[in-house]
Protein backbone atom coordinates (compact mmCIF):
# COMPACT_ATOMS: atom_id res chain seq x y z
CA UNK A 1 0.00 0.00 0.00
CA UNK A 2 2.91 2.74 0.93
CA UNK A 3 3.90 1.93 -2.76
CA UNK A 4 0.83 2.53 -4.22
CA UNK A 5 0.62 5.66 -1.85
CA UNK A 6 3.64 7.09 -3.53
CA UNK A 7 2.47 6.57 -7.06
CA UNK A 8 -1.36 8.35 -6.17
CA UNK A 9 0.51 11.62 -4.60
CA UNK A 10 2.39 11.98 -7.65
CA UNK A 11 0.32 11.72 -10.53
CA UNK A 12 -2.85 12.93 -8.37
CA UNK A 13 -3.02 16.28 -9.94
CA UNK A 14 -2.54 14.71 -12.72
CA UNK A 15 -6.47 14.07 -12.91
CA UNK A 16 -5.51 10.13 -11.77
CA UNK A 17 -6.37 8.02 -8.49
CA UNK A 18 -5.24 4.58 -7.10
CA UNK A 19 -8.75 2.85 -6.40
CA UNK A 20 -8.07 -0.23 -4.29
CA UNK A 21 -10.39 -3.05 -3.58
CA UNK A 22 -9.85 -5.53 -0.66
CA UNK A 23 -11.08 -9.19 -1.90
CA UNK A 24 -11.50 -10.41 1.30
CA UNK A 25 -13.43 -9.74 4.54
CA UNK A 26 -10.91 -9.30 7.39
CA UNK A 27 -12.16 -5.25 7.71
CA UNK A 28 -9.68 -4.73 10.56
CA UNK A 29 -7.00 -6.52 8.57
CA UNK A 30 -7.24 -4.20 5.73
CA UNK A 31 -7.84 -0.59 8.10
CA UNK A 32 -3.85 -1.94 9.07
CA UNK A 33 -2.95 -2.37 5.92
CA UNK A 34 -4.52 1.06 4.90
CA UNK A 35 -3.11 3.22 7.20
CA UNK A 36 -1.34 6.46 5.61
CA UNK A 37 -3.17 6.07 2.60
CA UNK A 38 -5.33 8.82 0.99
CA UNK A 39 -6.88 7.10 -2.09
CA UNK A 40 -10.08 4.74 -1.99
CA UNK A 41 -9.81 1.81 -0.01
CA UNK A 42 -13.10 -0.15 -0.55
CA UNK A 43 -13.94 -3.71 0.96
CA UNK A 44 -15.33 -6.51 -1.38
CA UNK A 45 -15.89 -9.31 0.93
CA UNK A 46 -18.36 -11.12 -1.40
CA UNK A 47 -15.51 -11.26 -4.41
CA UNK A 48 -17.89 -9.02 -6.62
CA UNK A 49 -14.77 -7.82 -8.49
CA UNK A 50 -13.37 -11.55 -9.29
CA UNK A 51 -16.74 -12.30 -11.41
CA UNK A 52 -16.71 -8.75 -13.34
CA UNK A 53 -13.33 -8.89 -14.37
CA UNK A 54 -11.99 -12.44 -13.92
CA UNK A 55 -9.62 -12.02 -11.41
CA UNK A 56 -7.95 -15.54 -10.17
CA UNK A 57 -5.12 -13.64 -7.61
CA UNK A 58 -4.02 -10.56 -6.04
CA UNK A 59 -2.78 -8.63 -6.49
CA UNK A 60 -4.30 -7.81 -9.81
CA UNK A 61 -4.15 -4.36 -11.20
CA UNK A 62 -6.28 -2.75 -14.18
CA UNK A 63 -5.57 0.61 -15.40
CA UNK A 64 -9.06 2.25 -16.74
CA UNK A 65 -9.57 5.49 -18.43
CA UNK A 66 -11.52 8.60 -17.76
CA UNK A 67 -13.99 7.45 -19.92
CA UNK A 68 -14.38 3.88 -18.23
CA UNK A 69 -12.42 1.64 -20.77
CA UNK A 70 -9.74 -0.34 -19.51
CA UNK A 71 -6.50 0.27 -20.97
CA UNK A 72 -4.47 -2.57 -19.84
CA UNK A 73 -6.18 -5.66 -18.32
CA UNK A 74 -5.08 -7.45 -15.16
CA UNK A 75 -1.55 -8.10 -13.83
CA UNK A 76 -0.48 -9.25 -11.00
CA UNK A 77 1.97 -5.27 -10.30
CA UNK A 78 3.12 -4.66 -7.15
CA UNK A 79 3.58 -1.89 -5.08
CA UNK A 80 6.37 -2.74 -3.02
CA UNK A 81 9.24 -4.69 -4.19
CA UNK A 82 8.89 -6.97 -1.05
CA UNK A 83 8.22 -10.05 -3.14
CA UNK A 84 10.01 -9.61 -6.19
CA UNK A 85 12.90 -12.27 -5.60
CA UNK A 86 10.18 -14.69 -5.15
CA UNK A 87 7.44 -13.54 -8.07
CA UNK A 88 10.54 -12.00 -10.27
CA UNK A 89 8.54 -8.60 -10.69
CA UNK A 90 9.55 -5.34 -9.49
CA UNK A 91 7.82 -2.42 -8.85
CA UNK A 92 10.12 0.40 -11.03
CA UNK A 93 8.90 -0.79 -14.54
CA UNK A 94 5.57 -0.79 -14.03
CA UNK A 95 5.28 2.64 -12.14
CA UNK A 96 7.09 4.12 -14.99
CA UNK A 97 4.46 2.53 -17.55
CA UNK A 98 1.48 4.42 -15.30
CA UNK A 99 3.55 7.41 -15.34
CA UNK A 100 3.54 7.85 -19.29
CA UNK A 101 -0.16 6.28 -19.54
CA UNK A 102 -1.21 9.08 -17.16
CA UNK A 103 1.22 11.72 -19.18
CA UNK A 104 1.55 11.04 -22.50
CA UNK A 105 -1.25 8.53 -22.86
CA UNK A 106 1.13 6.31 -24.13
CA UNK A 107 0.36 2.01 -23.31
CA UNK A 108 2.81 -0.48 -23.29
CA UNK A 109 3.16 -3.92 -25.92
CA UNK A 110 0.80 -5.91 -23.33
CA UNK A 111 -2.03 -3.57 -23.50
CA UNK A 112 -3.99 -4.81 -26.15
CA UNK A 113 -3.75 -8.53 -24.07
CA UNK A 114 -7.09 -10.41 -23.65
CA UNK A 115 -7.51 -12.13 -20.65
CA UNK A 116 -9.63 -15.19 -20.69
CA UNK A 117 -12.67 -15.40 -19.47
CA UNK A 118 -13.63 -17.71 -16.83
CA UNK A 119 -14.69 -20.92 -17.24
CA UNK A 120 -18.29 -22.31 -16.34
CA UNK A 121 -16.43 -23.88 -13.32
CA UNK A 122 -14.81 -20.93 -12.18
CA UNK A 123 -18.22 -19.27 -12.01
CA UNK A 124 -19.80 -22.06 -10.32
CA UNK A 125 -16.71 -22.04 -7.40
CA UNK A 126 -17.59 -18.16 -7.05
CA UNK A 127 -20.95 -18.94 -6.34
CA UNK A 128 -20.31 -21.74 -4.28
CA UNK A 129 -17.51 -19.62 -2.26
CA UNK A 130 -20.18 -16.56 -1.79
CA UNK A 131 -22.21 -19.06 -0.16
CA UNK A 132 -19.98 -20.67 2.09
CA UNK A 133 -18.60 -17.28 3.47
CA UNK A 134 -22.17 -16.46 3.95
CA UNK A 135 -22.77 -19.61 6.24
CA UNK A 136 -19.68 -18.91 8.05
CA UNK A 137 -21.04 -15.66 9.28
CA UNK A 138 -24.02 -17.22 10.46
CA UNK A 139 -22.22 -19.82 12.32
CA UNK A 140 -23.39 -22.58 9.86
CA UNK A 141 -19.89 -24.43 9.75
CA UNK A 142 -20.78 -27.60 8.46
CA UNK A 143 -22.23 -26.46 5.86
CA UNK A 144 -20.21 -23.75 4.94
CA UNK A 145 -17.43 -26.38 5.47
CA UNK A 146 -18.95 -27.91 2.36
CA UNK A 147 -19.28 -25.39 -0.27
CA UNK A 148 -15.98 -23.94 0.23
CA UNK A 149 -15.03 -27.82 -0.75
CA UNK A 150 -17.02 -27.59 -3.87
CA UNK A 151 -15.10 -23.92 -4.49
CA UNK A 152 -12.10 -25.53 -4.30
CA UNK A 153 -12.47 -28.81 -6.27
CA UNK A 154 -13.78 -26.51 -8.94
CA UNK A 155 -11.49 -24.18 -8.69
CA UNK A 156 -8.94 -25.51 -7.20
CA UNK A 157 -5.94 -22.87 -8.39
CA UNK A 158 -7.55 -20.16 -8.31
CA UNK A 159 -6.10 -18.16 -5.35
CA UNK A 160 -9.42 -16.14 -4.86
CA UNK A 161 -10.38 -19.33 -3.75
CA UNK A 162 -8.41 -21.77 -2.34
CA UNK A 163 -6.33 -19.16 -0.84
CA UNK A 164 -8.41 -16.76 0.11
CA UNK A 165 -11.06 -19.86 1.70
CA UNK A 166 -7.91 -20.43 4.19
CA UNK A 167 -8.34 -17.46 6.85
CA UNK A 168 -12.32 -17.98 7.02
CA UNK A 169 -11.59 -21.68 8.01
CA UNK A 170 -9.23 -21.40 10.50
CA UNK A 171 -5.88 -21.99 8.24
CA UNK A 172 -3.01 -19.76 7.98
CA UNK A 173 -2.68 -18.05 4.44
CA UNK A 174 1.22 -17.80 4.56
CA UNK A 175 1.67 -21.03 5.73
CA UNK A 176 1.98 -24.63 4.54
CA UNK A 177 -1.52 -25.13 3.14
CA UNK A 178 -0.15 -21.95 1.03
CA UNK A 179 3.35 -22.98 -0.29
CA UNK A 180 1.54 -26.68 -1.36
CA UNK A 181 -1.24 -24.62 -3.16
CA UNK A 182 1.64 -22.72 -5.04
CA UNK A 183 3.81 -25.34 -5.83
CA UNK A 184 0.71 -27.17 -7.13
CA UNK A 185 0.11 -23.74 -9.28
CA UNK A 186 3.75 -23.57 -10.19
CA UNK A 187 3.41 -27.36 -11.64
CA UNK A 188 0.02 -26.40 -13.51
CA UNK A 189 2.41 -23.33 -15.40
CA UNK A 190 0.85 -20.94 -13.00
CA UNK A 191 -2.29 -20.47 -14.60
CA UNK A 192 -3.80 -16.87 -13.99
CA UNK A 193 -6.76 -14.56 -15.38
CA UNK A 194 -4.21 -11.67 -16.79
CA UNK A 195 -1.39 -10.70 -18.64
CA UNK A 196 1.40 -13.46 -18.34
CA UNK A 197 4.85 -13.04 -17.03
CA UNK A 198 7.68 -13.55 -19.64
CA UNK A 199 10.32 -14.02 -16.64
CA UNK A 200 8.16 -16.29 -14.42
CA UNK A 201 10.87 -17.08 -11.79
CA UNK A 202 11.29 -20.79 -12.08
CA UNK B 1 -50.15 -20.98 -1.59
CA UNK B 2 -48.14 -24.16 -0.51
CA UNK B 3 -45.11 -24.53 0.97
CA UNK B 4 -45.11 -20.90 1.62
CA UNK B 5 -41.17 -19.59 2.52
CA UNK B 6 -38.29 -17.11 3.16
CA UNK B 7 -35.63 -17.42 0.71
CA UNK B 8 -32.48 -16.15 1.42
CA UNK B 9 -30.89 -14.27 -1.70
CA UNK B 10 -27.53 -13.43 -1.77
CA UNK B 11 -26.10 -11.12 -4.70
CA UNK B 12 -23.67 -8.73 -3.35
CA UNK B 13 -26.11 -8.15 -0.52
CA UNK B 14 -27.95 -10.27 1.30
CA UNK B 15 -31.84 -10.09 1.01
CA UNK B 16 -34.62 -12.01 1.97
CA UNK B 17 -37.95 -12.49 0.09
CA UNK B 18 -40.90 -14.51 0.35
CA UNK B 19 -41.68 -17.70 -2.09
CA UNK B 20 -42.71 -21.00 -2.54
CA UNK B 21 -40.61 -24.44 -4.01
CA UNK B 22 -41.94 -26.24 -6.45
CA UNK B 23 -40.13 -29.68 -7.68
CA UNK B 24 -37.06 -28.08 -6.40
CA UNK B 25 -37.43 -24.23 -8.14
CA UNK B 26 -38.04 -21.39 -6.41
CA UNK B 27 -40.96 -19.29 -7.56
CA UNK B 28 -41.48 -15.60 -6.29
CA UNK B 29 -43.40 -12.71 -6.70
CA UNK B 30 -42.61 -10.54 -10.03
CA UNK B 31 -41.74 -7.49 -7.72
CA UNK B 32 -39.11 -9.44 -5.96
CA UNK B 33 -37.87 -10.26 -9.88
CA UNK B 34 -37.03 -7.08 -10.17
CA UNK B 35 -35.63 -5.96 -7.20
CA UNK B 36 -33.26 -9.38 -7.36
CA UNK B 37 -32.56 -8.96 -10.82
CA UNK B 38 -33.32 -5.68 -12.13
CA UNK B 39 -35.66 -7.33 -15.03
CA UNK B 40 -39.87 -6.38 -15.32
CA UNK B 41 -42.14 -8.82 -16.30
CA UNK B 42 -44.06 -6.96 -19.52
CA UNK B 43 -46.33 -8.65 -21.63
CA UNK B 44 -43.49 -8.59 -24.38
CA UNK B 45 -41.43 -10.72 -22.03
CA UNK B 46 -38.39 -9.53 -19.67
CA UNK B 47 -37.54 -5.95 -19.72
CA UNK B 48 -34.61 -3.78 -18.63
CA UNK B 49 -33.79 -0.34 -19.88
CA UNK B 50 -35.07 -0.65 -23.82
CA UNK B 51 -34.14 -4.52 -23.93
CA UNK B 52 -37.14 -6.87 -23.55
CA UNK B 53 -36.35 -10.78 -23.96
CA UNK B 54 -38.94 -12.60 -25.17
CA UNK B 55 -40.47 -15.71 -22.94
CA UNK B 56 -42.23 -18.79 -24.43
CA UNK B 57 -45.12 -18.78 -22.23
CA UNK B 58 -44.83 -22.75 -23.02
CA UNK B 59 -41.90 -22.41 -20.31
CA UNK B 60 -43.46 -22.82 -16.76
CA UNK B 61 -42.29 -19.60 -15.67
CA UNK B 62 -45.13 -18.81 -13.50
CA UNK B 63 -46.97 -20.86 -11.14
CA UNK B 64 -49.53 -19.22 -9.02
CA UNK B 65 -48.38 -15.74 -10.25
CA UNK B 66 -45.22 -16.14 -9.30
CA UNK B 67 -41.84 -16.86 -11.51
CA UNK B 68 -39.71 -19.17 -11.62
CA UNK B 69 -36.45 -17.27 -10.71
CA UNK B 70 -34.03 -19.99 -12.16
CA UNK B 71 -35.51 -19.79 -15.28
CA UNK B 72 -35.36 -16.25 -15.64
CA UNK B 73 -32.00 -15.98 -14.22
CA UNK B 74 -31.00 -18.35 -16.68
CA UNK B 75 -32.83 -16.57 -19.05
CA UNK B 76 -31.18 -12.96 -18.36
CA UNK B 77 -27.99 -14.73 -18.18
CA UNK B 78 -27.00 -14.55 -14.75
CA UNK B 79 -25.51 -17.92 -12.91
CA UNK B 80 -26.73 -19.17 -10.27
CA UNK B 81 -26.39 -21.90 -7.28
CA UNK B 82 -29.60 -22.80 -5.66
CA UNK B 83 -30.48 -24.93 -2.67
CA UNK B 84 -33.72 -25.65 -1.52
CA UNK B 85 -32.74 -27.49 1.28
CA UNK B 86 -30.63 -24.12 2.70
CA UNK B 87 -33.79 -22.12 1.35
CA UNK B 88 -30.99 -19.83 -0.10
CA UNK B 89 -30.98 -18.94 -3.87
CA UNK B 90 -26.81 -17.31 -5.02
CA UNK B 91 -26.57 -14.95 -8.17
CA UNK B 92 -23.71 -14.21 -9.75
CA UNK B 93 -22.81 -11.39 -12.37
CA UNK B 94 -24.15 -11.74 -15.70
CA UNK B 95 -21.77 -13.11 -18.12
CA UNK B 96 -22.80 -10.29 -20.44
CA UNK B 97 -20.51 -7.61 -17.78
CA UNK B 98 -17.45 -9.46 -17.96
CA UNK B 99 -16.73 -10.32 -21.70
CA UNK B 100 -17.80 -6.82 -22.46
CA UNK B 101 -14.60 -6.23 -19.99
CA UNK B 102 -12.52 -8.60 -21.36
CA UNK B 103 -13.21 -8.51 -25.25
CA UNK B 104 -14.72 -4.87 -25.84
CA UNK B 105 -12.59 -3.11 -22.32
CA UNK B 106 -15.38 -1.55 -20.90
CA UNK B 107 -15.07 -1.66 -16.93
CA UNK B 108 -18.23 -2.26 -16.07
CA UNK B 109 -19.15 -0.01 -13.16
CA UNK B 110 -19.54 -1.60 -9.11
CA UNK B 111 -20.51 -0.40 -6.33
CA UNK B 112 -18.58 -1.27 -2.71
CA UNK B 113 -18.60 0.11 0.67
CA UNK B 114 -15.42 1.95 1.60
CA UNK B 115 -13.17 0.89 5.10
CA UNK B 116 -15.98 3.32 6.78
CA UNK B 117 -18.71 1.71 5.71
CA UNK B 118 -19.94 4.31 3.21
CA UNK B 119 -21.18 2.73 -0.54
CA UNK B 120 -19.05 4.37 -3.37
CA UNK B 121 -19.59 3.41 -7.29
CA UNK B 122 -16.35 3.26 -8.97
CA UNK B 123 -18.02 5.58 -11.48
CA UNK B 124 -17.72 8.34 -8.72
CA UNK B 125 -14.31 8.92 -10.02
CA UNK B 126 -15.18 8.71 -13.76
CA UNK B 127 -13.21 11.61 -15.37
CA UNK B 128 -9.83 10.31 -13.89
CA UNK B 129 -7.63 7.82 -14.62
CA UNK B 130 -7.72 4.67 -12.25
CA UNK B 131 -5.56 2.43 -11.18
CA UNK B 132 -7.82 -0.51 -9.50
CA UNK B 133 -5.64 -2.42 -7.10
CA UNK B 134 -7.42 -5.90 -6.13
CA UNK B 135 -5.94 -6.73 -2.86
CA UNK B 136 -6.00 -9.04 0.17
CA UNK B 137 -5.11 -9.33 3.64
CA UNK B 138 -4.68 -13.64 2.83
Amino acid sequence: MPGWQELHEELQEEGFTVIAVAIDENLDSIIELANGVTYPVLMDKDHLLTELFAISNVPSVIWIDEDGKISRPAASEFGTDTFSEITGISREGHMQQVREWVRDETLPEDASFIVDDLSDEEIQARLHFRLAAHLRRNNMIAESEKHFDYAIELAPLDFTIARASMPLRGGDPFGEEFFELYQKYQDAGSPFHGIPRKNQTS
Amino acid sequence: MKDDSEITILTNSVTSIAGHWDEGDPFVDPAEIKAVLGWEIKPEGLCKDDICIPVNHEQSINHQERYNLRTVAHLTGHPTLISQELKTITIGQPASLRSSALRDKRAPDFILPDIEGVDRAFSDWAGKKRLLVAFSSW
